[in-house]
């Protein structure tokens, strides 16, 4: 895939996120089932969560040529701005 | 119960190992060797400061109170850095290039370098952050109690009745302010690295989670349900704990302010903004923070669930929630275990102390004190040696008032038991901020007037709605819940304009940031920005498309080198300075001073801003400076022209684009001329070939006549006649090219009237009969459709079907040639048929025979328009002509008219 579009889905990552946990979605877990004797709605809470901090760990690790590193306190004058 | 002596030493052998720890790592900094400090996964770790002792006891407390609604607390930071790429980054970057010191410096700095607004925000966040620092010495004080005390004895909620010296909180205190003092305010750096406090922080965070785990574990594997599973089937066999565990209808807007409150913490509280933004080393840092972070926050919430149904199910009922942590290890006789968890709280209290208290530091002194003194005094300040000195001294003095300040609210607030609401209030107060950080870094017209208009109006909301019921509880004010101010039952603090029934949270939120993003936006667009605002505007919004170094393009500004040193030695100090008057002076290639140009004085500006903000710098550069402004004039100039230049250069590419078309489209139509202008040439020659054939037999008998005199008359006769038919013969071809230009340019007589298309193609075969007769053909006419009709000229028509008919005799080769005509309705239109089984026509030529000029057989008669006009006149009739044929195999040819009704 380009960068452009993993550029966008970073950028798409919290919307995404925020409508999986908002309430609506949430509703839909609202049940009495138990897995493991856990009730469903915290196994998807948590499971949800795991599964876009891995979503993310892989998108990130395409982006990592386009970072700025800016580890010397003192650069050249005529460079200094471009950090 | 454990000894409280053994607790004291734990707590203060840990806070050593803390101080050695911050002071080998500031010597590593000091030779450089700081790369390890500078690594993602510290500075992952220096970021969870954001869980605080409120977090780590107030989670399980809040998770017994109110079930899942604690982990929007962790989710929401969580998605800020899912989509670091978007907001996070551009902060950083913003703050990198600008050498930001905080987050009052980066909204003054956006909104024209504003004194004003740097002073606002930094009271706004001491107002926001003394309270919760009061609560992390409650945490500690509490947490202290609860594992010293004797258990079975109800834990008091106000504990806080020693004198100060032998209370917990005090010493704590005292002591993150000697921490701070000796490695918080160590250097006025350019950037703001404190790597002994940051290195602290990571091993704290370390710590928590560790300990978290551990208890966590702890009560997975060794507390039992009732029914005798593992401790979270104990929420399915209480119908009050499932119920909590689930989530009420009612519960939604509570959940989603929550989410956003501690989504937008994450980047306005302002020791998160210090960590993330200000102290970060490298930008690569966040990326592997995208996904680090929230897993430490995941992992640091895994086991809040299962604690909390511990603590409900096995301790008695009454018991405080937010010590579960402690108490359920102590009660089942684990001292340690709960040792190591109020270590794990000292360590989230002291973290959050540190970088708060410091972060806080930073901005009273450069925010609020610098520019007093700027005004008071600044005369003597000017000749003052060493400025460096003076605000370190501030700084420390800042550090221990924040401290003391922060004893004091927790000295003498009550407060309330439920550690949590505090917490909240603090995010809703730094959650004012970030509309104006938003906006700030991706909309260009927000003004410092908007900004400061909307701060203050939405910090005055939270204070009214947030704050004023929490001084009513403590019985500082009285009445204002019940009957609003000034008795006016609309302002009520917790129904603020009628909105009665509302979570008190929910409600603040609400309208605080109505008022904070309304007046902000309105304002912003009444007022008119001052250049340096428009300017930094620009510079924040576009930071990753501005290419080239602003600063350097900056004129107008004259200053004597000399006076310029002094300025940054006060500031800078001696060392920093001669090494950026140095770089200047090898880049300017002269020996000694460089000379003071716009780019050194920038330089200098920005370098001080480091140490003491962006106002402040800007002021006292401005003080030895002359004629600013025009440089900022045609700085912003500069700025337009360049995005001007990227929209014509844009514009210039479509042009381009467009033309590269265009030239296309010409250069087809060229060659097609030039094909057509070959092919009238062709013609011409044609034409005047044939016309030539008539006339020479023409001139050469005309002139046998005229010569000859004694001619026979049968001879005489003889040549006349061939005279008058070649003479026919021109006409009958300067006829056809009549006909045929007529034709092509819609000219000639043209009727159309009703016709049966079978009667005109009998009335050509019969006129064809003597060439019939003459040739020996089979004509076989195969034709069934005579009811059909249409609107056309039937003589024209009857042209078509001669000119066929006739080449398809006349060309016929065979020994008995054979022509036949068919006739079919297709569609509504009429079709004929004339299929011979002549030489054919090779397939090349297909195409090539219905054009004017073209004779395919050159022994042929005429010159080949027959064809042509037939295609022609078809054409005019909307019909078409076409023919299908194999060579050696005879030719088809297809007259197709339409259905067309009478159109006049």
């Amino acid at each position: 895939m380009d960068k452009g579009r993993i550029k966008d889905l970073t950028t798409l990552m919290p919307w995404v996120g925020l409508f999986l946990f908002t309430p609506p979605v949430l509703f839909l877990f609202r049940q009495d089932t138990t897995i493991f004797g856990v009730p469903v709605l915290p196994v998807y809470l948590f499971v949800t969560w795991f599964a876009l901090i891995l979503t993310s760990r892989k998108l990130s690790e395409y982006l990592v040529d386009d970072t700025v590193p800016f580890d010397t306190p003192h650069m050249p004058p005529n460079s200094s701005d471009e950090a | 119960m454990l000894n409280s002596g053994l607790v004291l030493i734990t707590s203060a052998g840990y806070l050593a190992l803390l101080f050695l720890l911050a002071f080998f790592v500031n010597r590593l900094a000091v030779n450089n060797k700081s790369r390890m400090i500078n690594s993602p996964l510290i500075y992952t770790l220096s970021l969870t400061v954001y869980c605080t002792s409120w977090t780590f006891y107030g989670a399980v407390g809040s998770a017994a109170r109110n079930g899942l609604e604690f982990l929007t607390i962790y989710i929401g930071p969580s998605l800020v850095f899912f989509g670091w790429w978007f907001i996070l980054r551009k902060l950083v970057r913003i703050s990198k290039s600008h050498h930001i010191t905080s987050i009052a410096d980066f909204i003054s700095s956006r909104y024209g370098k504003s004194a004003y607004l740097a002073a606002l925000v930094t009271i706004m966040a001491v107002i926001g952050t003394t309270p919760y620092i009061a609560l992390q010495l409650k945490a500690v004080a509490t947490s202290f109690n609860v594992i010293t005390e004797v258990p079975g004895l109800p834990i008091a909620a106000s504990s806080i009745t020693h004198s100060f010296y032998s209370d917990t909180g005090f010493w704590v205190a005292a002591s993150m302010g000697i921490f701070l003092v000796l490695f918080g305010t160590r250097t006025v750096g350019v950037e703001e690295h404190h790597h002994g406090v940051v290195a602290a922080i990571a091993i704290e965070s370390l710590v928590k989670l560790f300990a978290f785990l551990a208890v966590g574990l702890f009560v997975m594997f060794s507390v039992r349900a009732p029914g005798g599973g593992n401790i979270l089937s104990a929420i399915a066999l209480d119908p009050a704990l499932s119920q909590r565990f689930s989530f009420p209808d009612q519960f939604g807007p509570r959940w989603l302010t929550m989410l956003i409150l501690s989504a937008s913490a994450i980047i306005c509280l302002p020791r998160q903004f210090q960590i993330t933004v200000v102290e970060i080393a490298n930008e690569r840092n966040l990326q592997k923070a995208s996904w680090l972070f929230p897993l430490y926050l995941l992992l640091i919430s895994l086991f809040v669930i299962p604690i909390a149904v511990a603590g409900l199910t096995i301790l008695p009922a009454g018991s405080n929630p937010d010590q579960f942590l402690l108490t359920v290890p102590l009660a089942l006789g684990y001292e340690e275990l709960s040792l190591l968890a109020f270590i794990g709280g000292f360590s989230s209290a002291t973290s959050m102390m540190m970088v708060a208290s410091m972060a806080l530091s930073i901005m009273i002194s450069n925010h609020l004190v610098m520019p007093l003194l700027l005004r008071l005094r600044h005369t003597e300040l000017e000749r003052g040696a060493d400025f460096t000195g003076i605000l370190l001294t501030i700084r420390r003095i800042s550090i221990v008032a924040i401290l003391i300040l922060g004893y004091m609210y927790y000295r003498f607030s009550t407060g309330s038991d439920a550690l949590a609401s505090i917490g909240l209030i603090a995010f809703a107060a730094s959650a004012q901020f970030l509309p104006v950080i938003i906006g700030g870094i991706f909309w260009k017209n927000g003004t410092e007037f908007g900004a400061f208009t909307g701060l203050s109006a939405g910090f005055i909301v939270w204070a009214f709605t947030l704050l004023v019921p929490v001084f009513e509880h403590a019985g500082l004010v009285n009445g204002l819940l019940e009957n609003g101010l000034y008795g006016i039952a609309f302002l009520r603090p917790e129904a603020l304009f009628g909105a009665t029934g509302w979570d008190p949270l929910v409600h603040s939120v609400f309208w605080s940031y109505c008022a904070n993003i309304g007046i902000y936006i309105f304002t912003s667009l009444i007022s008119k920005p001052g250049a340096l605002e428009r300017l930094q505007g620009s510079l924040f919004v576009d930071v990753f498309k501005i290419p080239f170094n602003p600063n350097v393009h900056l004129s107008g500004r004259s200053v004597r080198s000399g006076e310029l040193v002094a300025l940054s030695q006060r500031i800078l100090g001696t060392g920093p300075t001669q090494k950026l008057f140095h770089e200047y002076s090898e880049k300017q290639g002269v020996s000694g001073l460089p000379e003071p140009d716009a780019s050194l004085v920038a330089a200098v500006e920005r370098q001080m801003a480091g140490s003491i903000g962006a106002a402040s710098a800007r002021i006292m550069v401005s003080r030895v400076v002359e004629g600013e402004d025009i440089g900022i004039d045609e700085m912003i100039e500069i700025l337009d022209e360049t995005q001007q230049l990227i929209a014509y250069s844009h514009q210039l590419e479509q042009k381009s684009q467009q033309l590269e078309e265009t030239t296309a489209r010409l250069r087809a139509a060229n060659d097609q001329l030039k094909r057509m202008d070959r092919h009238k040439d062709d013609f011409l020659s044609h034409v005047s070939h044939e016309l030539r054939t008539p006339m020479t037999s023409i001139r050469s008998f005309s002139e046998i006549l005229l010569d000859t005199d004694n001619l026979d008359g049968q001879k005489h006769e003889q040549f006349l006649k061939i005279i008058v038919s070649e003479s026919q013969r021109l006409t009958r071809l300067l006829d056809e090219i009549l006909d045929i230009n007529l034709l092509e340019n819609d000219y000639g007589p043209w009727e159309a009237k009703s016709i049966q298309p079978s009667t005109i193609l009998r009335e050509a075969i019969a006129s064809l009969d003597g060439l019939v007769q003459q040739k020996n053909v089979m004509l076989s006419d195969r034709s069934t459709v005579n009811d059909w009709s249409t609107h056309a000229d039937p003589d024209r028509l009857k042209q078509v079907y001669i000119n066929i008919l006739s080449n398809a005799i006349k060309f016929s080769d065979q020994k008995q040639p054979r022509v036949s005509i068919d006739t079919k309705v297709t569609d509504g239109s009429f079709s004929t048929i004339i299929s011979d089984n002549g030489p054919g026509i090779a397939p090349d030529d297909q195409s090539a025979i219905f054009a004017k000029y073209q004779r395919i057989q050159p022994s042929a008669q005429g010159i080949g328009l027959g064809l042509a006009i037939s295609k022609q006149i078809i054409t005019r009739m909307k019909g078409s002509i076409d023919v299908s044929s194999k060579q050696g195999q005879g030719a088809v040819f297809t007259v197709t008219i339409p259905n067309i009704q009478a159109t006049k």
